[in-house]
């Protein structure tokens, strides 16, 4: 009992003299303390990072469309209009024009994936949204494909994010299509996504066997599990439509975990 | 505080310079507890929008105060972080010196710690078992109190202020600095309890 109370007092203590270091007062650390304070100075210091200008207009660009559109929900034609004409104010039309063929580490690479961000603010049905992210994965081919062109050159590049992103867009496109399986182009919607997927294995695979064991290969081995395994889930949505067994949602790529959600509660109340 | 509590009002109003003044003060925090959750800059950007929209889309259903609102904001990152990592479970983890954040030569972070330290740092830091690191990024990253990272977390006071003690024992470990007391001692067979 003694010991709980004595670790307490230090958590409290510690807590107390970290409250000082982040609103930048000075610290005077409890006895025996001193070692974990200058280590969370440091890593105060490390985590000063800044969000660079292209990534805050991006953001900013999405975050006013979806404020008109929170104000005005009717209204989604005039709004596609106003997201146009926001994302070339605020993140420049020639820097939107040429995002287009960035690449993950280049300087226009947040322009490309924040306008992509903003097409899928403005496109809500599962379906949409999924045939969006699919559209997404295959552009994030495109860039591995063009990643591996600069590596042959002798340039330094960086694969994985790449993969990363492609993973992230397949998972997001599966459980897109399994949030919505009423949709009137349910059917049409499984085919050529299962096609698709198949035709990015196909992809894969060839840039894979380009490489022998390494990271490279490990994470475009990764893209390929990931493409199948979505693959998978999506035929046998169709083997059961076929069958004619309704129309069964396909599997999301992730089960619910249990976790504070998102959604606000209403008993906050904290100093900032 | 008053302006941003005037900003978050006007948010809530659906006023666009509201949005922007709450990105503006609290994006960078964000992204660096962002990046501390899921390595790749990257990713850590695109999940700040993606916060940042989620949080603006539900924000007329939001009572509290700014406080409440960054803490509020913080949960949705969280969430968002793991599910990334769920879907990215399967992948290998990748080799740190290409997977953490690294700054870019204007950074004055860089400049006033060693770039040596800094790596050494983030690395213990991505080393920390996930509760430890929630807190210990909320905590020195965006700069959350002990109350906030708990109404973030779901967890008790207690227990996050345990948390946050035990991270910082563990990177002090790893920056091999002293402890004198022993803090191999504080931590065996305690790692589970409240991660």
């Amino acid at each position: 009992m003694k010991r709980t109370l004595t670790d307490a007092r230090e958590h409290d203590a510690l807590d107390a003299a970290l409250d000082r270091l982040v609103h930048g007062l000075p610290t005077d650390a409890p006895e025996g303390l001193e070692p974990l304070i200058q280590t969370a100075r440091a890593a105060r210091e490390a985590f000063s990072v800044h969000v660079t200008e292209e990534v805050a207009n991006a953001h900013l660009a999405a975050l006013g469309v979806s404020t008109l559109e929170r104000r005005r929900p009717r209204h989604r034609v005039a709004l596609v209009l106003i997201a146009a004409v926001v994302t070339v104010v605020l993140l420049g039309g020639a820097a939107v024009a040429a995002s287009g063929s960035a690449l993950p580490g280049q300087l226009l690479y947040p322009v490309k994936r924040a306008t992509e961000r903003i097409e899928l603010l403005l496109n809500t049905s599962p379906a949409s949204r999924a045939r969006l992210h699919l559209e997404f994965a295959q552009r994030r081919l495109t860039e591995l494909s063009d990643l591996l062109a600069l590596r042959r050159a002798g340039q330094s590049v960086d694969i994985g994010a790449a993969m990363s992103a492609y993973q992230r867009e397949v998972g997001e496109a599966q459980d897109a299509i399994a949030a919505d399986s009423t949709d009137p182009s349910y059917q049409a919607l499984l085919g050529s996504v299962e096609d698709q997927l198949q035709g990015h294995i196909v992809v894969l695979s060839a840039l894979r066997d380009n490489f022998a064991e390494g990271p490279a290969h490990t994470a475009i081995q990764n893209a390929i599990d990931r493409a199948t395994t979505a693959q998978s889930a999506v035929s046998n949505a169709v083997s059961k439509a076929r069958a004619g067994d309704g129309k069964p949602p396909v599997e999301p790529s992730r089960s619910p975990s249990k976790r504070p959600n998102d959604l606000p509660s209403q008993a906050t109340s904290h100093k900032p | 505080m008053e302006d941003l509590g005037n900003a978050l009002a006007r948010a809530r109003d659906g006023d666009p310079e509201g949005v922007a003044e709450l990105y503006r003060v609290y994006a960078g925090p964000l992204l660096a507890f962002l990046i501390t959750q899921v390595r790749r800059r990257e990713d850590a950007e695109d999940l700040l929008g993606e916060v940042f929209l989620s949080a603006m889309r539900d924000l007329n259903k939001f009572e509290g105060d700014v406080g409440g609102f960054r803490a509020w904001l913080y949960r949705i990152a969280t969430n968002r972080a793991v599910d990334l990592a769920r879907r990215n479970a399967r992948r290998p983890e990748e080799p740190l010196a290409t997977a953490i954040e690294r700054p870019g030569p204007s950074d004055p972070a860089s400049e006033a710690l060693g770039r040596v330290d800094r790596e050494r740092l983030w690395r213990a830091v991505m080393a920390l078992p996930k509760a430890q690191r929630q807190v210990v990024g909320m905590r020195l990253a965006g700069g959350l109190s002990a109350p906030e990272i708990a109404e973030a977390l779901g967890k008790p006071v207690g227990a996050v202020k345990a948390l946050q003690h035990r991270a910082l024992v563990n990177l002090t470990k790893a920056f091999e600095a002293p402890y004198p007391g022993g803090p191999e001692r504080r931590l065996k067979g305690r790692e589970e309890n409240l991660d």
